[in-house]
Parts: C-alpha cells; structure tokens; sequence
C-alpha cells in the first residue's frame, strides 16, 4: 500500500511542511509518492529529491539569506500603508494591470529554485514527485511530472497577477491554487492509497476598504470551499494553523517549520491508528 | 407531472433575465412549483414572478433603465465583453487600456465601479412595499454574507434590500447592508445557487444559463485575474450540480456577454424557446 503526501499552498507559510515531514519521519512514517501546489510543490519537490529534512533547512535558510523572494500582494495589501503612498501606488499598479500581465517578474523566483534544485529534473528525485498547476487556456488542473524541476515548480507557485503565467508547449500555466490547493484527488489518480494530506489555514479578514479587498476574500472564500472538497477526499487531513503568519514574507521560516512540527506530533497517535486501521 | 419541484435560477450579470423567460415556459407547461432558490437577477425576476405580477412589466423596467443610462452604463457594457475583444489595432488597444484602468482605478478609490444611486428608484417602484410573505411562491435568495464569510439563502423580510443584494456582484455594485448583515450577490462564487440545497428541496430542477470560456492567452493583468476566477467558478459549479435532479442547460444563451443589456428581449425569448423544448424531452417526475 502506497502512502502519498500531499502538500498544500499558501506562500511562506508553506515552510511549515518541513516541520511536518519531520514529524512523519521521526514517527516512522514512509511517505512513498509526494506532489504539491506553489509552496506546497516547492518543499514537496525538496524532500522528493533529497529525502533529508536537514538539506531541506539549510537550503530555505540559503534562499532567505541571498535572494529576495517576498512579494508584494497588491490584493491583500491595498488599503494598507500612509494614504499619499497607496495613491501614488495604486495608480502605478492601474497602469500595469491594464498593460502588464503580473505586478512583478519571476526573475527572483527562478534563482531561489535553482539554488534549491540545480539542473535535477523530476525524474531525478528518490520518490515520485509531481507539481500542481493551472492552465488557463484550457481551465483545467495540470499533473507536471517530467522536465526540469525548476520549471514546473515554478509553473505550480506562479501566483496569477502577482507572477507572469508560464508558457509551457501550447499551455499557459499558473498557480494550481486556482482549483486543487491542496491536490488530494490529483494524487490519488497518480497510485496513492493512503493519503496525508497538510493544509496551511488561513483566517481571511472580511473588513475591506475597496473593491478590490472585497474581491480578494470573496477569492479567498472560493478556495476554502474548494479545499474543503479535496480535503474531504484525503485520509488524513492535518491543518496547520498559520493564520497569523503573512504569506508573502519569508523570513521567519524557522517559526514555521516549528509550528508544523509541533502541530503534526500532536496527531501523530491518530495518524498511527488510522494507518493500522486500513493495515498499512 | 404531479410532483412540485424546487427550481434553481442564477445566472451572471444581465443574462439572469433569462430566468424570466423560463419561468414563463414552466408556467405555460402548468409545471408545479414548491420554491424557487434564485441567485444575481434571476432573484428579482423570481420575486416578480412569485408575487404573480407580469413579468413583462420587469422586462420593461429594466430594459428602460439602461436606456436611460447608457452613457454611464457604456463602459460596463464593454467590460463584460474584455476577453472577447481579440482587437490588437492602436485604437482597439488604446480603448481596451482606458476600459481596464478605469474599473480598476474605480475598485481601488471605491467599493465598486457603480452606485446604488440610481439603482434603487427601480427597485424601490418595483419591490418596496412588499415582503417575503406576500409571495405566491416560496423564493430563498441566495447571497453571501460577509460577515460570516459565507453564502446564505435569505427567505424572510422585506424583499426590496434583499433584492439588491442579490445583484450587487462585487467590483461592480456595493455591498448591502441588511440587518446585521452586509451582503453580495452569491453569483461571484458559483453562478447557480446549489450550495444551500436541503433532502427537502428534492427533486431540484436547476437552469443553467452557461458562460462561455475563453480560454485566449491574456493580455493584461485583469485578464489574468478575470480566467483565473472562471475557472475557480467553473470548478464550483461543477462540484455542486452533482446536487441537482434535472439540469436544463440554455446553450442558446452562451453567445451572450453579462453586460449585454441590449439583448434583454432576445435573451428571455431564447430562454424561453429552449425551456420549452427542454420540458418536451424531459419526463420530470
């Protein structure tokens, strides 16, 4: 019986899974297929290829210390900040989402996965591994499974208007969190028998101050009814609370993967007993 | 048929009225009723609907008010067709641009592109005297509310508030506040109003009036963000008619943009024609 790892999105929070990983490790756990979405596809791809949760921290700390990854969310933080500055800022972000397809390039992204995986392609890494993503010229989910890793992973973590869409063959692809942020079923058609899936929870705030903090929790709201579906389907669900970390700055990894950690031990009796259950 | 069915309208921006013309057909085919979940404009067309008033009467109301309003209503009207522009010519691309920015300028200084202002005179002549109560028909209007962060169905009070909430899609017209609550039209989140149906609403007859996808490689920003949310609605949609008995899908509708005011007629005359043949092929129970 395979036991498949699914690892959700939800920007720097995702660092949290290391944690987690160790937890499952520590308890004995054998994870044999893994896949992600963004955050979730980039740690996923991580233990994939190194099976080594202390190659996993000493690379995050790697891409803290000499590239800069945080994003700006334009969508979260639109109402924020002194009001000249929001003005001034808004009318620039007017002018590059009616000429521009993303606020900012992946230029950054591609050098932090490059330090994390070099030249391996998936089909290098120790167990199965594949990368969720979203094409929107077809609008549908897309299993990554061959090629370089750091261009399907960037494809899976490519969150739409903040990052260009990325052109792989005839699809256009972007973050999977547009239907499958947390990809039980896609790694249940994959083999996986018993899944334990890790969900990173967050608590949108519904006070807004224009339309388009309005639209954000509206966004936000969708794709908790879309995780909860998938979560539905999943063996184990653990749900990370990380409502109070910012998804889109990365520093503080270290608090993250011990929240995961802490948080996966706890269940770790419960995870035991329904594995023994469905005699794995 | 013998047994009363719960019928399931929605339908984005203005193609909603189409509920109009297949409620007409249910009630030319004598077909029973028990309540009606209604969602963005299908929800003021059910209410006329239930309250047993003409509905040519809102198919009036609406079609003169965007006639009266089609200077500041222009550029909506364009909006809704922002994918479906495949013009890349200076001018095309220059009006594209000033479209785009508009609506997202209008999103970062306010709560939405429009305002109530000069919504509610028409709502208010129409609905503003009556209540839940006094439909002939049971209507459960379907609405997200923000405060619980969730989608709602509201079947009591007065139906005039209520009715604006149910169109009041975010980004393009304010919230309302009712009672407690601050309410959106539930479209924004699926289309169709399936995610609050009870065993007691069985069988469920849902109209689907369809959007169609258009799966280009964007140009822009808003591009971008406007796919992404067909597709996350897409997805929703998908999960929730597994909740539905009989599905009747208006394929003749698709052709049409939400914006698309000057097709009011057209619109509820094709919905009103597929119903019916629809209803021929169908043995409902």
């Amino acid at each position: 019986m395979k036991i498949g790892l699914c690892l959700g999105g939800g920007g720097s929070r995702g660092y949290a899974h290391i944690g987690a990983i160790r937890a499952l490790t520590e308890a004995g756990i054998k994870i044999d297929i893994v896949n992600g979405t963004s955050i979730g596809a980039i740690m996923g791809g991580m233990y994939a290829l190194y099976l080594d949760i202390d190659t996993m921290t000493v690379l995050v700390k790697k891409v803290v210390e000499s590239v800069r990854v945080n994003h700006f969310n334009l969508f979260r933080h639109s109402s924020e900040g002194p009001a000249f500055l929001r003005s001034w800022l808004n009318e620039a972000v007017c002018d590059v989402a009616a000429l521009q397809k993303s606020i900012q390039s992946n230029k950054n992204t591609v050098k932090a996965l490059e330090l994390i995986f070099n030249r391996h392609r998936f089909e290098d890494t120790k167990i199965p591994f594949s990368a969720i993503a979203t094409d929107i010229i077809a609008g549908e989910t897309v299993i990554i499974k061959k090629g370089k890793l750091v261009d399907g992973v960037l494809a899976s973590a490519a969150i739409p208007a903040i990052f260009p869409p990325v052109i792989r063959g005839k699809r256009v692809l972007v973050d999977g969190y547009v239907l499958a942020n947390i990809p039980v079923p896609q790694l249940r058609s994959q083999g996986a028998d018993f899944i334990i899936s890790i969900g990173l929870l967050d608590l949108p705030s519904s006070a807004y101050q224009n339309g388009v903090d309005l639209l954000y929790y509206i966004e936000s709201l969708k794709q908790q009814r879309l995780e909860q579906w998938a979560i539905a389907q999943s063996d184990f669900h653990i749900n990370v609370d990380m409502s109070q970390f910012d998804s889109s700055h990365f520093e503080n990894y270290l608090t993250a993967i011990e929240k995961g950690y802490r948080t996966t031990q706890q269940v770790i009796p419960q995870l035991l007993a329904k594995l023994e259950q469905a005699h794995v | 048929m013998s047994e009363p069915i719960t019928l399931v309208l929605g339908g984005t921006g203005i193609k909603g009225i189409a509920s109009i013309g297949a409620l007409q057909s249910f009630h030319n085919h004598d077909i029973k009723i028990k309540k009606i979940i209604a969602a963005g404009i299908s929800a003021p067309a059910s209410a006329q609907f239930a309250l047993g008033k003409n509905p040519d009467t809102l198919i009036d109301e609406f079609t003169r008010f965007f006639a009266e309003n089609y200077r500041s209503l222009w550029g909506l009207e364009q909006l809704s067709g922002l994918l479906q522009s495949p013009r890349r010519d200076v001018l095309g691309s220059f009006s594209y641009f000033l479209r785009e920015r508009t609506y997202c300028q209008a999103n970062f200084q306010n709560a939405s592109v429009l305002s109530w202002e000069k919504i509610d005179p028409q709502i208010t002549q129409l609905f503003g005297n009556y209540s839940f109560s006094d439909l002939k028909i049971p209507l459960a209007v379907s609405v997200i509310d923000l405060k619980q962060g969730r989608n709602i169905l509201v079947q009591q009070g007065k139906l005039n508030d209520c009715l604006k909430a149910s169109m009041a899609f975010p980004g393009i017209l304010p919230p309302v506040p009712v009672g407690e609550m601050e309410l959106v039209s539930s479209t924004i989140f699926c289309d169709l109003p399936l995610d609050n149906l009870t065993e007691n609403d069985a069988p469920v007859l849902t109209v689907d009036i369809p959007i169609p996808f258009v799966g280009i490689k964007p140009r822009t920003l808003l591009e971008v963000i406007s796919i992404v949310d067909d597709i996350s609605n897409r997805g929703i949609k998908e999960k929730l008619l597994a909740n539905t008995d009989y599905l009747f899908r208006l394929d003749g509708i698709e052709k049409f943009r939400w914006g698309d005011y000057h097709e009011i007629p057209e619109i509820v005359k094709q919905a009103r024609i597929e119903t019916d043949l629809l209803l021929e092929k169908t043995s409902l129970p």
